[in-house]
C-alpha cells in the first residue's frame, strides 16, 4: 500500500531524513515511533503531498505518490498534528465543507456526515459548534474529516497528543473500527505504550532513520532477548549462583536476598535446560520468568543503541 | 452549478461574524453622513442662486470619492489575512491536504472577499440615487463608477492576497499591504505630477504632454479619467489636469481597467504558486542538493 525508498530530506544544515526506507501492507496498522524530531512528521507531510523530499521515491497503492500529487490526495486522509478548527461552524457544516471539496454535497453529505460524527462518537455533537468541542473532540472530529472521501490510507500525525486517558481510550477504540474497517493506518506517536496494542506493525525512526521495523511480536523478542532472567528461590541462593556461574550463556549474576538476576544469551531451549539443572539440583524455585519490559524500555533501548553506534 | 467550496464556507463564515454587520454599518453610515451633508450644503445655496446642476455633479463626485477612500481602507484589510489567518489558526495545513487546488483556493478566498464588498457597493446604490432628484448625473454614470469600483476591488483584493501568502503573520501582511495600496494609489500620483512638473519647466507644449505609462499602474488615473469622461471639464479637474489638454485622459479608464486585470491575474497566479507547499521545495533544492554532496564528500574523506 505504502512503499517509501531512500527518502531523503534537509532542512538547511538539518538532515531530517536520512535515507528512509519503509512498506506497509494494505490493512496493517503502522505504528511509527520515534522521539521528537526524529523524522516522524516529515515523513508523512511527504506521503501527504505536503512537502517535497530532497530525493527518494515515494508509492502509495503502486502509483508515484511524488508525481501525482492530485491523485495522491484522493487516495489519502492526513491528520496533521497541530490543526485548527474554523470559528462559527458546526461539526456537521465543518464536514460538509471538506466533503464539497471532494464533490459530496446535499443529501448525500448529511447522511455521510451523520455516519462519520457516528463512527467517532460525536453524533450529539451534530448541531454543536467547532469551537465549543473540547480538544479531544476536535481530534475526533478532525479524524472524521479524514475519512470523509473514504481514503485507502490514513496517515495521523499523533492523533493521541495532548488527551486526556479517556479521550486515549475513544482514540484508540475508534482506531480498532477503522482497522476492523480494513484501512491501511500509519500513525505516528512518540508515547510507544499508545500504539502497542492496536498496531500489527512498527517502525522505530532515530534521526531520519528506520532503526528497526517489523511486527510488534519480532521487535519485542528480538530486543528481549537481552532482558535478564529473574529467579527467586526460598533457599539455597548461595548454591544457585554457582551452579549458574558454571553455565557458559549466562554472564553477569545478579543477587539480592532470595532475588537472583542473570544475564542469559541462550536460546530458548538452553533457558529450559538451565531451569532444568536449577530443579534436578534441588533448588526450591519459586519463579523463573525474563523480566517483562514495556515496549517503552525497548524504545528507550534501540533508540540508546543507535546512539551508542554513531558515537 | 457548483460553487467554490472556500467561497462558500468563508461567505458562511463572515456573515456569522458581529464585524460584518458592524463593517455595513459604518460603511452605510459614514456614507449617508456624507451624502446628507453635501446635500444639505448644496440646497442652502440653491435658495440664494437657484438649483445650480453643475452641484449635483459635485454631489456625485464627492460621493465617489469618499467610496474610494473607503474601499481603499476595507479591501486591504479584508484580504491581507485571507492566507495569513489560515495559517495562524492552523487549518491552512488541513486544506492543503486535500484534493483542492491551491489556486482555487486563492480564487474562493479573493471571490469571498469581493463578494463582501460587492454587497457594500450595492447597499449604497440608493444613497447614490439622492443625484436622480435633481439630475445631471445619469444610471450609466452610476454603473460604470460601479464597475470600476469592483475592478478596483479585484485589483486591491489580489495585491492583498498575494502578500498574504508571502509574509507569515496577519498584522505584518496587513501593514504591508496598506503600505503597497497606499503607495500605488497615492505614492505614484504624487511621483506622476513631480515628474510632469519637472518635464513642464523643460517643454514649451504643454498641450502635447502625455502621462507617463507607469502611471496607469495606479487606479486612481483611471478613476479621475473616468469622472472628466462622465462629467467633461469641470473646474474641480483643473488641477489635475495642471493644464495639460484633458485628451490625455480619454482612454484612461480603459486603460487602467485592463493594466488592473492584468496585474491581478499575475498576482493571483503568483499566489497559487507560492501557496502551493511543493513548488517551495524546488526553490531549495539545489542548495540542499549541494549541502548533502559536500557531506558525502566529507564522508569519504573520513
Amino acid at each position: 500500500m505504502l512503499v517509501i525508498r531512500e527518502l531523503e530530506k534537509t532542512y538547511g544544515k538539518f538532515k531530517a531524513l536520512n535515507k528512509l526506507n519503509l512498506e506497509i501492507k494494505q490493512g496493517e496498522i503502522f505504528g511509527f515511533i520515534g522521539p521528537n524530531g526524529a523524522g516522524k512528521s516529515t515523513t508523512m507531510k511527504i506521503v501527504s503531498g505536503l512537502l517535497s523530499p530532497d530525493s527518494g521515491e515515494v508509492y502509495v497503492d503502486g502509483m508515484d505518490a511524488i508525481k501525482n500529487n492530485k491523485k495522491l490526495k484522493e487516495k489519502i486522509g492526513y491528520m496533521p498534528d497541530f490543526f485548527g478548527v474554523y470559528d462559527n461552524l458546526k461539526a456537521s457544516e465543518y464536514l460538509e465543507f471538506y466533503g464539497s471539496i471532494y464533490g459530496i454535497t446535499g443529501e448525500e453529505i448529511r447522511d455521510l456526515s451523520m455516519d462519520l460524527l457516528e463512527l467517532v462518537n460525536l453524533q450529539d455533537k451534530y448541531d454543536s459548534y467547532v469551537d465549543g468541542l473540547s480538544r479531544g473532540m476536535k481530534q475526533r472530529l478532525c479524524l472524521a474529516r479524514c475519512l470523509i472521501h473514504n481514503p485507502q490510507l490514513l496517515i495521523l500525525d499523533e492523533p493521541a497528543s495532548g488527551m486526556d486517558p479517556r479521550a486515549r481510550f475513544e482514540m484508540k477504540n475508534i482506531l480498532k473500527n477503522l482497522r476492523d474497517m480494513g484501512k491501511t493506518i500509519l500513525v505516528s506517536s512518540h508515547i510507544l505504550s499508545e500504539l502497542g496494542e492496536i498496531c500489527t506493525n512498527i517502525g522505530v525512526i532515530e534521526s531520519g532513520k528506520m532503526v528497526c521495523q517489523g511486527t510488534v511480536e519480532e521487535i519485542m523478542s528480538a530486543v528481549s532477548g537481552n532482558h535478564p532472567i529473574i529467579i527467586t528461590v526460598t533457599e539455597k541462593t548461595q548454591e544457585a549462583i554457582k551452579l549458574l556461574k558454571e553455565i557458559p550463556s549466562v554472564g553477569r549474576v545478579k543477587a539480592e536476598d532470595n532475588r537472583i538476576s542473570i544475564n542469559f544469551s541462550g536460546n530458548d531451549e538452553e533457558c529450559a535446560n538451565l531451569l532444568k539443572n536449577l530443579v534436578v539440583n534441588d533448588i526450591p524455585i519459586v519463579s523463573f520468568n525474563r523480566e517483562v519490559k514495556s515496549l517503552e524500555d525497548i524504545f528507550i533501548k534501540i533508540t540508546d543503541r543507535s546512539e551508542l553506534k554513531e558515537d | 452549478m457548483r460553487i467554490n467550496p472556500v467561497l462558500k464556507n468563508e461567505t458562511k463564515l463572515a456573515v456569522r461574524s458581529f464585524k460584518f454587520t458592524l463593517m455595513i454599518f459604518f460603511y452605510v453610515a459614514v456614507l449617508s453622513a456624507g451624502a446628507l451633508f453635501i446635500f444639505n450644503v448644496n440646497i442652502e445655496e440653491a435658495y440664494f442662486s437657484g438649483i445650480n446642476l453643475e452641484s449635483t455633479v459635485y454631489f456625485y463626485i464627492g460621493m465617489a470619492v469618499i467610496q474610494a477612500i473607503l474601499l481603499m481602507f476595507i479591501v486591504p484589510s479584508l484580504t491581507s489575512t485571507a492566507i495569513c489567518a489560515e495559517r495562524e489558526k492552523q487549518t491552512l495545513e488541513v486544506l492543503l491536504s486535500t484534493k483542492m487546488s491551491t489556486l482555487s483556493i486563492i480564487i474562493g478566498k479573493l471571490l469571498a472577499s469581493i463578494s463582501r464588498v460587492i454587497i457594500l457597493i450595492i447597499c449604497t446604490m440608493p444613497i447614490y440615487s439622492i443625484t436622480f432628484l435633481i439630475g445631471g448625473v445619469d444610471l450609466g454614470n452610476i454603473i460604470e463608477l460601479s464597475l470600476f469600483f469592483i475592478v478596483t476591488t479585484i485589483f486591491v483584493g489580489s495585491i492583498g492576497v498575494f502578500i498574504s501568502t508571502c509574509i507569515k503573520t496577519s498584522k505584518a501582511a496587513t501593514a504591508v499591504a496598506y503600505g503597497v495600496v497606499l503607495f500605488i494609489f497615492i505614492g505614484i500620483i504624487i511621483l506622476t505630477y513631480i515628474s510632469i512638473f519637472f518635464s513642464i519647466s523643460r517643454s514649451t507644449n504643454v498641450q502635447n504632454m502625455k502621462l507617463p505609462i507607469l502611471s496607469y499602474l495606479s487606479p486612481t488615473i483611471g478613476f479621475i479619467s473616468l469622472l472628466i469622461n462622465q462629467f467633461g471639464n469641470l473646474q474641480a479637474f483643473e488641477f489635475f489636469r495642471m493644464g495639460m489638454s484633458s485628451d490625455i485622459f480619454e482612454n484612461g479608464a480603459i486603460i487602467s481597467i485592463v493594466i488592473q486585470i492584468i496585474l491581478s491575474v499575475i498576482l493571483i497566479l503568483g499566489a497559487a504558486y507560492k501557496l502551493n507547499p511543493l513548488n517551495k521545495g524546488i526553490r531549495f533544492k539545489r542548495k540542499d542538493k549541494q549541502y548533502s554532496n559536500s557531506q558525502a564528500v566529507g564522508y569519504e574523506n573520513k
